[in-house]
């Protein structure tokens, strides 16, 4: 009996404040997206049609993401059946678009405007490890310029 | 080149949708498919366990730690406690043999009697025709006739083989899970999962405990003429029961006072006296000591 009842308790605290911290961090990231629009970042070692460019300097972001127990739950019923894994989409989505978002700012910071040959490295930071709520570590880095675009 | 940097529209990798939809289908519809699985599963294991010969079972369990742990109990015991202990664990033995010609055991069914000298409320049989009786028990007893009725019961759950039965469900059980768990890579689900098996397997538990219930009644009435002072049995349970107090889902045992409905149909109208027989001085003594 007291295993069920801590069961619900975690799925209940998972499933309310999962959702909020997604929908917080969302919200952060579409807004923090819109403040450094400017700074254009190409996966291209070197983009067509960049000149005076600056010197280059190694810019990085990294984040880590614990997915909630609801979602792990979720997640491992679904692993069951099989099918789409959209506790887990969410998750990587917002790892990437964060990671990305820290080295653009580490961009600004040193007054660059541009990022080329941008690379994403993902791990699961909890693999192999049973009995533990997953988390995901997204990198993000470039080289950063500043360069003029015509 | 003029390089532009659109607004990409939301939605595209995540949608905004509730996932507790999705959550309550899977969980149900995995939970009646491993249910219905493990139902299955635990019918077959509980009938083919049944071939297993009674000497299999017997030779499997000498050294199991449940009952060598019993056994090096009563090593540490001084000589008198040793003697006294003795004296209770043979006049128990023979109740035991007595009850068991009557109850009709198979000839190959050796039944030993291990007596505890502790607190604990209880009696149980397990693999290989052992039975645990600890001394809590006994001194809620007065009378030989309810401790009989305990005796027969637990014979008679020998005699149907109902500890290797539950043994092998157990273990099916166990090993399907396992490989469940295994192939979904995660403990949660096994957590879940086993909730749900549970009440599965208590249900045959349930069913067992009336089968043994009913035989040992039976088994009372046949060796005392009546069944006078077997129930007290269940007022003697139903004192610890208030303590615990389980919702029936959760307990092994049927409840007790369906238990005592279940043996009021059975109740034989006999002529013979009802006389109670009184336990022996030397279970009085245990009592007085503890």
């Amino acid at each position: 009996m007291f295993e069920i009842i801590l069961f619900v308790t975690l799925l209940l605290l998972g499933y309310v404040f999962g959702r909020m911290a997604e929908k917080k961090h969302f919200n952060s990231i579409i807004e923090r997206e819109q403040q450094y629009r400017n700074i254009l970042t190409f996966s291209k070692r070197f983009p067509e049609g960049i000149t005076n460019h600056s010197e280059g300097a190694l810019v990085e972001g990294n984040v880590v993401i614990a997915n909630d127990y609801f979602k792990t739950i979720l997640a491992a019923l679904k692993g069951l059946v099989g099918g789409r894994l959209t506790a887990y989409e969410s998750l990587l989505e917002r790892a990437r678009r964060e990671a990305i978002l820290r080295m653009k700012e580490s961009a600004n910071n040193k007054g660059m405007n541009t990022i080329i040959n941008v690379k994403l490295e993902t791990s699961s930071i909890t693999k192999g490890q049973n009995n533990q709520v997953s988390c995901v570590e997204v990198y993000a880095y470039g080289t950063a310029l500043n360069a003029d675009l015509n | 080149m003029k390089y532009t940097n659109p607004i990409i529209p939301e939605g595209i990798n995540v949608k905004d949708e509730n996932p507790l939809k999705e959550f309550f289908i899977l969980l149900f519809g995995v939970g009646i498919v491993i249910s219905l699985v493990i139902i299955v599963l635990s019918v077959i294991a509980g009938w083919l366990v049944k071939f297993i010969p009674f000497s299999a079972e017997y030779s499997l369990v000498q050294n199991m730690p449940a009952i060598t742990s019993v056994e090096k109990h009563i090593n540490q015991q001084t000589k008198d406690e040793q003697s006294s202990q003795l004296e209770v664990q043979v006049y128990l033995q023979q109740l035991a043999n007595k009850l068991s010609i009557v109850q009709n055991l198979p000839s190959d069914m050796t039944i030993t009697v291990h007596y505890v000298a502790d607190d604990t409320v209880n009696a149980f049989a397990t693999l290989g025709g052992n039975i645990i009786i600890h001394q809590g028990l006994l001194a809620k007893f007065d009378h030989e006739n309810t401790l009989a009725m305990v005796m027969a019961h637990e014979l008679a759950h020998i005699k149907y083989r109902h500890p290797i039965i539950a043994m092998g469900r157990g273990l099916t059980v166990a090993v399907a899970l396992t490989t469940i768990a295994g192939v979904s890579d995660s403990s949660f689900v096994s957590n879940i999962l086993g909730q749900i098996s549970l009440l599965t397997v208590l249900a045959y538990n349930r069913e067992q405990e009336r089968q043994a219930d009913e035989a040992a009644y039976n088994t009372v009435v046949k060796h005392y003429g009546h069944a006078q002072g077997a129930l007290e049995l269940f007022e003697a349970l139903h004192s610890v029961d208030k303590l615990i107090d389980p919702p029936k889902f959760l307990s092994t045992h049927p409840l007790t006072a369906e238990r005592i409905e279940n043996l009021k149909r059975l109740e034989v109208h006999s002529s013979a006296a009802k006389t109670l027989t009184p336990l022996p001085d030397l279970i009085k003594l245990e009592k007085t000591t503890k």
